[in-house]
């Protein structure tokens, strides 16, 4: 035994975290309920598991079981699970306590830092307890973590606090606290999710690379395929508790046996594979049971008439809002939130409008609903003025345009059952009663997929795509012409979005219905429209017809945000890009701030371009109290 | 359209909810509690069937016979035979009769007052949580400015204006109660009044009395009853103070309050049992509200899962 390395090779990996029939179960209301049943996987040395499946799939139980998180009192783990040989279920508190944080750490969907301390006493903390560092030891060390995850000028963000910094640099301080102690295994609970997609990009890119130089494992826990594809060597899908297929990624995506993961597969948007064609088209679903394709629509939308009237017509518009500060709350600054847009949509036609976080599309929305005061310009619908001077009331314009909101969990009145919810609009606008009253209703219920019977529950005895069909039955209430979908889908799983997205288009050819689309999600607005508008800083940056914007795009940050989209294809693995740690710039303007005129530049027709000349540069970045000392 | 009514990839519906009966199965976890709701069940029924209870009506004059006048508790009427369990008063009356009757007195002032100042105060807190901007203001200033005074005090001044009475007892104890509901009401409905839900509903053009009225108050009806139960506690110990200092109730209809500052004057006789009985009927009627009002607020606390 002079060579032990040599005969450590010889052997087979050991893993470094094994779990064998792992059953978690809850108690509830009929005893004990199994969330997680029998369990089995291993993580090698430098190994990257994802463990990918939809809300309820039971992946984050499992994380939490690992790390032995759960209450005992509430949560019954059974089965074996072994870290390095040593089986974690037996350890006592103390013990595991231990392991947590030294030997294996984890990150959360939103980064858990404390608001009242800042970040270094933080980071420094945890090195004081659980390296045993001094003081002065601590900080160098804490200077040198917040280096290795990339965060320019380590030194000063040191006396940041967390609210200070952006989503991303959050998850960057999380992930160097988790790697403090330089564990063995890294957990990564949908590290990504809450980010925007240029973020997200840095952030997985980041995990990468800290996992190469770390030489550590990864359990990277997500709902996004197309991280999955980036990221990880191997893929466990898990759907309900259950482990439903594992194997190299590689082997997963391009051949999955199970019919589960063939049809999470299908329903997956892939950026590009629209290319070359010019209309809106649903996915080809496939049904989880038996494998084969889903016989639905699979036609396209038609393209709008070329000549008729718009249907909406936003004329340079503007939306601030004021930031008050100092003694006595006068304004400080103002929020550009929307800066001098304009568009039109034609009847039956979708326009997308996409941007990251703060880019102003969601306060459009809401302006065009009138949940917005417009500060300038002005939003027609037909004849009818719906924001700006000489508004028409609610009243007169609620059934020409519609809204569909984020989140099916709050957008329905918990206290009323579907049926009272979707007959209140017509209840009050006196567009039907009694009988006709019920027979439409079960109309709205059966043209949305569901059955009119379902008319006597309450929304939260329904799934969140049930929900979101139910929002969009109650927008369609009315019959308006245009239905504006606030991010509609985002909120909802993969295959769920499929759907949901497949039967807006239904709706759309069936009705003549116009959208304003509002996403992030670049994959899902190249499925859905027929033009789309580029959202940055409050401003449209680029807007034309889909196939001219994904195929050709003009401005940079149309480029930006499309190379950062996550292929779900581990064939296509992005090569190691630069870390570029961007953040998405501040809207917050001084007082008396001129925005530069708008002026665009038609690259072909219909398709524009901002013209930024040197002045459209955002002058002020940082901080609204930056701005005030300013 | 093609109907495809199974959601395949639907999470399983929730259970179907019944609020009451989980609100019932969670409140029995704490004894403590239950035994408050048991007390308060008996108190509120004893108040009730009060004239089936009692040996006589303390206040039906011909009843009372005042030979029977300062008798310790145990005694036994001489005229009518039965027996003064809490003894009786200077004038021959049943104290145990005369507090079950100042029960009804003190627990129908509580209750009135308490739901009145709740309808007051919540309606102007949600309309100020709606509307927003100088008519939350202008509401929000006169709560500040209504919390600030002392409350015994402000009841008193109301009382020296308005005079002795039942009604004017209650319309000073709303006088001084609602802000509370409305400072609860305004928190609720402004968390609630930004949910998607109620802008959905403005979407749809429902009008702003029918958002507020029929998708607002529901929604923020769980806080409120919290606030109501412990504040029918505070308005009837506040009642009982009014009621000492001789500003409360007539003689005529006597509470609990009453009753106390009637064997007050005795207290230093010996005759302890016109005041401490009465005392104590009030402080177990409190204690037991204030339990069941603690347990509600912990089960319908929204952020107890958290």
């Amino acid at each position: 035994m002079d060579r032990p390395d040599m005969s450590i090779r010889a052997l087979p990996v050991t893993p470094i975290l094994e779990v064998r029939n792992l059953t978690t179960s809850f108690r509830g209301s009929k005893g004990w309920s199994p969330v997680v049943r029998d369990l089995s996987f291993h993580i090698a040395p430098r190994e990257t598991l994802a463990v990918v499946g939809e809300s309820g799939s039971g992946k984050s139980v499992t994380a939490l079981s690992v790390m032995r998180l759960l209450n005992p009192r509430s949560a019954r783990i059974e089965g074996e699970i072994l870290f390095g040989g040593t089986s974690l279920p037996g350890l006592s508190d103390s013990q595991i306590r231990g392991y947590r944080g030294r030997e294996m750490s984890m990150i959360f969907q939103d980064a858990s830092l404390n608001p009242v301390y800042d970040v270094g006493f933080q980071l420094m903390e945890t090195l004081r307890i659980k390296r045993g560092l001094t003081q002065r030891d601590a900080k160098r060390e804490a200077v040198q973590l917040l280096e290795k995850v990339r965060i320019p000028s380590a030194k000063k963000r040191l006396d940041d606090f967390p609210h200070e910094l952006s989503g991303g640099m959050r998850q960057r301080v999380a992930i160097a606290m988790a790697l403090a102690c330089k564990p063995q295994l890294l957990i990564a609970d949908e590290p990504t999710t809450a980010l925007d997609v240029t973020i997200q990009a840095q952030i997985v890119e980041l995990i990468k690379q800290l996992q190469d130089e770390e030489r550590m494992s990864v359990m990277f826990i997500t709902h996004d395929m197309g991280v999955v594809a980036e990221i990880a060597d191997r893929t466990a899908v898990m759907y309900r508790g259950d482990l439903v297929e594992t194997g190299r990624t590689a082997d997963v995506f391009a051949a999955p046996r199970q019919p589960y993961t063939r049809a999470l597969l299908a329903s997956i948007p892939r950026l590009g594979s629209m290319n070359g064609t010019d209309l809106p088209q649903p996915f080809a679903l496939i049904d989880h049971r038996s494998g084969e394709p889903v016989a639905a629509a699979e036609a396209e939308v038609a393209a709008p008439p070329a000549s008729a009237a718009p249907r909406l017509s936003v004329k340079d518009v503007s939306v601030r809002f004021d930031v008050r500060g100092g003694l006595l709350g006068g304004v400080t600054g103002r929020v550009h939130a929307v800066e001098d847009v304009s568009f039109d949509i034609a009847p039956g036609e979708t326009l997308s409008l996409v941007g990251e976080s703060g880019s102003g599309k969601s306060t459009t929305a809401r302006a065009i609903m009138g949940l917005n005061r417009v500060r300038q310009g002005r939003i027609t619908m037909g004849d009818l003025v719906a924001a700006g001077e000489g508004q028409a009331p609610r009243s007169a314009l609620c059934d020409r345009l519609q809204m569909i909101f984020q989140d099916p969990f709050a957008s329905l009145d918990p206290r009323m059952r579907v049926g009272d919810l979707l007959a209140e609009p017509l209840r009050v606008h006196g567009t039907a009663q009694g009988e006709a009253l019920r027979t439409r209703v079960g109309e709205l219920l059966r043209d949305v997929g569901l059955s009119p019977e379902m008319a006597a529950r309450f929304p939260h005895q329904f799934s969140g795509g049930q929900r979101q069909r139910i929002a969009i039955a109650r927008a369609l209430a009315l019959d308006p012409e245009l239905v504006v979908a606030d991010e509609a889908v985002s909120a909802l799983d993969v295959s769920v979005k499929a759907q949901i997205i497949n039967l807006m288009m239904e709706i759309q050819r069936a009705r003549g219905l116009s959208y304003l689309f509002i996403s992030h999600d670049m994959a899902v607005v190249e499925r859905i429209s027929h033009r789309v508008a580029v959202m940055y800083l409050g401003r449209i940056v680029e807007i034309g017809p889909r196939r001219a914007v994904f195929e050709n795009p003009g401005h940079a940050y149309t480029r930006q945000l499309m190379s950062a989209v996550p292929v779900p294809d581990p064939a296509r693995r992005h090569l190691r890009r630069g870390l570029a740690v961007d953040e998405i710039r501040s809207p917050v303007r001084p007082l008396g701030y001129q925005p530069p005129p708008t002026r665009m530049i038609e690259l072909s027709p219909g398709h524009f371009v901002l013209d930024e000349g040197d002045a459209a540069q955002p002058q002020a970045k940082g901080r609204p109290a930056d701005l005030a000392k300013a | 359209m093609p109907v495809d009514l199974a959601d395949p990839f639907a999470a399983e519906p929730q259970e179907r909810a019944r609020p009451v009966r989980d609100f019932a199965r969670e409140y029995v976890r704490s004894p403590g509690a239950v035994l408050g709701f048991a007390v308060l069940l008996a108190i509120v029924l004893a108040a009730v069937f009060a004239p089936l209870l009692t040996p006589q009506n303390p206040y039906d004059l011909m009843q009372l016979d005042i030979m029977d006048g300062q008798l310790p508790p145990g005694e036994s009427s001489m005229a009518y035979g039965f027996n003064y369990l809490l003894g009786t008063d200077e004038q021959g009356r049943d104290i145990y009769s005369a507090i079950l009757y100042g029960l009804r007195i003190s627990l129908g002032v509580g209750v009135v007052s308490a739901v009145s100042a709740a309808l007051v105060g919540a309606t102007l807190g949600l309309f100020a949580a709606y509307k927003g901007g100088r008519i939350e203001a202008a509401i929000m200033r006169l709560v500040d400015l209504q919390l600030s005074f002392p409350t015994i005090l402000m009841a008193l001044m109301i009382l020296a204006l308005l005079g002795k009475g039942v009604a004017n007892v209650v319309l000073a104890l709303v006088l001084v109660e609602w802000a509370t509901f409305a400072r609860t009401a305004r928190g609720v409905g402004m968390v609630e009044s930004r949910k998607e839900y109620i802008e959905a509903s403005y979407v749809l053009g429902i009008p702003a009395w029918r958002i507020m009225l029929r998708h607002l108050l529901p929604n923020c009806i769980p806080p409120l009853i919290v606030i109501a139960t412990v504040q029918v506690a505070r308005a009837i110990s506040l009642e009982a103070t009014l009621s000492f200092l001789g500003v409360g109730v007539p003689i005529t209809e006597p509470s609990l309050g009453l009753l106390i500052s009637n064997g007050y004057q005795f207290m230093f006789s010996g005759l302890y049992w016109m005041s401490v009985y009465p005392g104590i009927a009030l402080l177990i009627t409190i204690v037991a509200i204030n339990l069941v009002g603690d347990r509600m607020r912990d089960v319908l606390n929204p952020r107890k899962d958290a």
